[in-house]
């Protein structure tokens, strides 16, 4: 009776555990959403567990603090944020591929909520592309060119990373496969069977045109016309190319790659819209895990639910004239690219951890038939199986769902005022006098402040030939 | 009072074995450090770099001067293009303390990337009644350099198998005649290093 109590309370703790995370994260989204950055950055900051740096959560609350830092125009809380985010992901990923086959399982066994965020590809290429910017801010050129070669660099590993990550969960996957059926439990579930019982639930997965694997378009390009600010011919070159051949539809990346500018130019990345939430559905998947039973055992998964954009584009009054932002790349896509990479491996670790716990249940339903309690075993362990079934949805949600630019030479006057497509005023500025400005701006819903920060960038003696 | 012992106790007890658990500090021995490398650079890469700088600029002829007099160097920009996070004075300096050692140059601070304020801030008494105007600096004592001193540290990091990477740092330093142009002097220290591809080289 002692150890039904005792499951009773881990249950309920396993109920309040799961939500108080996901309030959190809503409640940033929705500062951030509303244009209250340096109210999420605080709310964030709050969240971080001070005492226990490695807290499992504490990467996901200094990514959030990073960027909600840096709409609020605070670049040196912002840079300190994403340099603790930077040291937790490099611990995580170090921790991960050290560990040995039995370490990886026992994570593996557990619902991926109690392991910790350890961050995406692409969280660890927006963090440095975050921190260039904030550097650029800081007019500190030294610290943004740093920054702008870890993001590159980064782009260049991940796939390396992620490939050893995945086969390590493959094979420990694999381990335990075995080791159950050698105690006659078959909890092998064939590729067919999986596929088609997910495309039946989630259509959708594959459906959107994806970049080469692990690669912001928008980081590139930006780490390209910085480079050739600061006359770094043949890097800016190369980066210019990539760049090109990854967005050769944008008017303003190809006069870039021709090397067609004024004297001042002048670059606006408009951070549009949310990038994607995930959420939980269930889906049952039929499995022999004992030879004459035929069960089927309800599985939690992450599903990506798109989120819109602001506006379809914003209108830039330059002396006159209206120049319009254009779609550069889609931080949705990217982030599609790798959740559906990885997604084979999360289905396979949650079915194992799901037909575990089935397993457990069932030995328990068996030894207690006919006896008092058989009831509330019964009960508990069916209790106990909804409760610890959980999908990860842990996901750095303040990033937009796409970037737009516009190029434009910087008119003499300084003068350019930023509307919505509706005419409503964004930012009227008047651009200090110099050779390269970045202008970012975040707008995450249609009625709600935009985030504008002017960043004037590069080696003003800059006197390129004008074509 | 029982308590109060106890908790004393305790708290002795638990400041004991705190402090026989920190971590002891060492004192490095600058001239014989045999601790292990790490990925990023270190002073030791710093100081190797610096050196192989100064013995290949002082062999060379571009700073001899045949009627013994000294040239006026100026320190230009010297890039950092890696991944860390570095002050390209840890090595500039030693190269400057050696220059200067050398009898062969002069290095301003008039100009470049190492300037003292204080030159123009000196200049700017002439005009402040408070100050004995014959100790002030006069117009043109000021020297314009000869020779100007540039470079860029660079970073490559290349994949050797799935488990190590190799990380290479080149130092490259150009000394250029500010007379005509041209560069007098190039030189290039490269610092490889082999270790885990576990995380990122940073």
């Amino acid at each position: 009776m002692k150890n039904i109590i005792l499951l009773l309370l881990l249950i309920i703790s396993l109920f309040l555990n799961a939500c108080a995370p996901k309030k959190a994260m809503l409640k940033v989204d929705t500062l951030i959403a509303s244009g209250e950055y340096k109210r999420a950055a605080e709310f964030s900051d709050s969240q971080i567990d001070k005492e226990d740096f490695y807290d499992i959560d504490n990467l996901l609350w200094y990514l959030n603090s990073g960027s909600s830092y840096a709409y609020a125009d605070d670049s040196i809380s912002s840079i300190k944020s994403f340099d603790n985010s930077e040291h937790l992901m490099k611990h995580f990923r170090e921790q991960l591929l050290a560990n040995d086959i039995s370490q990886t399982l026992k994570s593996t066994l557990l619902n991926d909520t109690t392991r910790p965020y350890k961050g995406t590809e692409y969280d660890g290429i927006m963090v440095n592309t975050y921190k260039a910017i904030e550097y650029m801010s800081k007019d500190d050129m030294s610290g943004a060119r740093v920054e702008f070669n870890r993001a590159i660099d980064r782009q260049r590993r991940a796939k390396i990373f992620f490939n050893k990550m995945i086969q390590k969960e493959k094979d420990a996957i694999k381990q335990e496969e075995k080791e159950r059926a050698k105690k006659g439990e078959n909890f092998t579930i064939s590729d067919s069977t999986l596929t088609n019982t997910l495309n039946s639930h989630y259509p959708n997965l594959h459906s959107f045109e994806a970049y080469p694997d692990f690669v912001n378009p928008m980081t590139t390009y930006l780490a390209a016309i910085f480079a050739q600010s600061q006359n770094d011919t043949s890097k800016a070159q190369t980066l210019l190319k990539e760049s090109f051949f990854m967005m050769k539809d944008n008017e303003d990346v190809k006069a870039d790659f021709e090397g067609k500018r004024d004297k001042q130019m002048v670059w606006i990345i408009f951070e549009n819209g949310q990038a994607p939430i995930l959420k939980e559905f269930r889906v049952d998947f039929p499995m022999w895990i004992f030879s004459n039973n035929l069960s089927y055992i309800s599985v939690a998964l992450p599903k990506l639910i798109e989120r819109s954009s602001a506006f379809s584009y914003l209108n830039i009054s330059v002396n006159d004239n209206n120049i319009k932002t254009k779609y550069l790349c889609s931080m949705e896509n990217i982030i599609k690219t790798e959740f559906t990479k990885s997604y084979e491996a999360t289905v396979r670790r949650a079915i194992l951890s799901a037909a575990t716990k089935a397993a457990i249940s069932y030995t328990a339903n068996k030894k207690s038939k006919n006896t008092d309690g058989e009831l509330l075993v019964n009960l508990v362990s069916a209790l106990y199986q909804i409760a610890s079934t959980r999908a990860d949805t842990r996901i750095w949600s303040t990033l937009p769902k796409e970037f737009q630019l516009a190029r434009f030479s910087r008119p003499s006057d300084g003068k350019i005022t930023i509307y919505t497509p509706n005419n409503r005023l964004v930012k009227e500025l008047h651009l200090p006098n110099k050779n390269n400005i970045l202008i970012y701006v975040k707008i995450a819903t249609s009625n709600t402040l935009a985030s504008v920060k002017v960043i004037p960038f590069g080696n003003d003696k800059y006197t390129r030939k004008i074509k | 009072m029982k308590n109060l012992s106890l908790t004393i106790i305790s708290s002795t007890l638990s400041l004991l074995l705190l402090s026989g658990c920190a971590t002891k500090v060492e004192r490095i021995n600058m001239s014989n450090d045999n601790a292990g490398q790490v990925m990023g650079l270190d002073y030791r890469d710093f100081n190797e770099a610096a050196s192989d700088a100064i013995e290949s600029m002082l062999k060379s002829p571009a700073l001899h001067k045949n009627d013994g007099s000294r040239y006026v160097l100026v320190i230009s920009d010297v890039k950092n293009d890696t991944m860390q996070h570095i002050d390209t004075d840890q090595l500039i300096k030693k190269i400057r303390i050696e220059l200067l050692n050398s009898g062969k140059v002069y290095v301003t601070t008039a100009l470049g990337s190492s300037q003292d304020k204080m030159n123009k801030k000196a200049r700017e008494l002439r005009k402040n009644v408070e100050f004995d105007s014959s100790s002030v600096q006069i117009e043109g004592t000021l020297q314009a350099p000869d020779m100007s001193l540039s470079g860029k540290i660079l970073q490559r990091n290349i994949k050797m198998s799935d488990d190590k990477q190799q990380v290479e740092y080149y130092f490259m330093l150009t000394l250029t005649d500010l007379s005509n142009g041209f560069a007098v002097w190039e030189g290039e220290s490269i610092i490889g290093k082999r270790g885990s591809n576990k995380s990122v080289a940073w």
